[in-house]
């Protein structure tokens, strides 16, 4: 009875913990920030920032050997600029999350370029977009 | 010959959930092919969790009665979240390289996922590390019973933190799965239960057979 009751505060005690850490992390634990976020931030443009959003429709093209396309959060726009290949199922539209640092240019000059995929799953339709 | 039902039946289970996966299901419009990963993906994970939760209730029993019967069910649910987790890790890491376009990342989905793995790779662990056997099956059974903590953490995670992992398909707010992938997902996920209750059974069954011997 005893150690049950040990148990019980083990468990209560772990519990609260993981409550606690889980609701300071949520402030911290940010995988990336948005167009907005970093508009509405004064950064050191010498630190790396990762940024996620949707690559805006229209946006996306090669140029010699930059890719360039626009990240949106629906408010916010962000220039991306990325000089190498992207090995995720980059597509307009769709999410991505990148990382670098803001140029003076007021673009992102990208350092890499990762694909946030969505949850939704659908069968291929002939108006979908297939990969750049 | 209940048994011999059992496994066929779960055979069964474990060939059509192949077979859908693998044939009746179509490509998808944006990852194609890549999608019959998450046959294994998801119902690996939800596995996990069922071990993870399988692992605490008795480990938490075994604290209050120390059964063997109950010493032997957290030893297998232990054992086989830490392999379902494993699984999970691996197929998200062979998924994520093509349709991300990395191995890893360190979101809070993928960390606490790791976490989970290795919080039952420690509870093996101790087990084992312990001079005395029995002091080894009651850290065990601790470490068991705080580990399942993290389950809903990482459940949760791609809703409570923002990740690069996506949210949740299947959740209170809607299905988010057309119903050609659906089907197979459900029908593997059972599979992959079935699957998980058979080896917890025969697991259990060994480590009683330890325990006598």
């Amino acid at each position: 009875m005893r150690r049950l009751r040990l148990v019980a505060a083990a468990v209560l005690v772990a519990g609260s913990l993981g409550y606690v850490v889980a609701g300071g992390l949520r402030e911290a634990v940010v995988y990336y920030v948005t167009p907005t976020e970093l508009r509405s931030h004064a950064l050191d443009p010498r630190r790396p920032v990762r940024v996620g959003g949707q690559v805006l429709p229209g946006s996306l093209r090669r140029e010699a050997d930059e890719l360039r396309f626009t990240l949106t959060d629906g408010q916010a726009q962000l220039p991306v600029r990325f000089r190498g290949q992207v090995e995720g199922l980059l597509v307009e539209g769709q999410g991505a999350v990148v990382e670098g640092k803001l140029g003076p240019d007021g673009a992102l000059h990208a350092r890499s370029v990762v694909v946030k995929h969505s949850e939704e799953y659908a069968p291929p339709q002939p108006a979908v977009p297939r990969r750049d | 010959m209940v048994r011999a039902f059992v496994v066929g039946g779960t055979a069964a289970l474990v060939a059509l959930g192949l077979l859908l996966g693998l044939w009746a299901s179509p490509p998808d419009a944006y990852q194609g092919d890549y999608v019959r990963i998450m046959y294994v993906h998801v119902p690996a994970a939800l596995a996990s969790y069922a071990a993870a939760a399988v692992a605490c209730g008795a480990g938490a029993l075994y604290l209050q009665r120390r059964q063997p019967l109950f010493d032997a069910w957290a030893r297998a649910g232990a054992e086989l979240a830490a392999l379902f987790s494993g699984l999970t890790l691996l197929t998200g890491m062979i998924w994520g390289k093509p349709v991300w376009g990395v191995w890893w990342a360190w979101d809070a989905r993928l960390v606490t996922t790791a976490v989970l793995f290795l919080l039952y790779v420690g509870c093996l662990l101790v087990r084992g590390l312990a001079d005395d056997p029995e002091r080894g099956r009651r850290l065990s059974a601790v470490v068991a019973v705080v580990a399942f903590l993290d389950v809903p953490l990482v459940h949760y995670s791609v809703v409570w933190f923002r990740t690069l992992h996506q949210g949740p398909s299947i959740s209170l707010q809607g299905v988010k799965v057309a119903p050609e992938f659906l089907v197979p997902l459900v029908v593997n996920a059972l599979a992959y239960l079935a699957l998980l209750g058979l080896l917890l059974a025969e697991r259990a069954r060994l480590a009683r057979l330890e325990w006598e011997r």
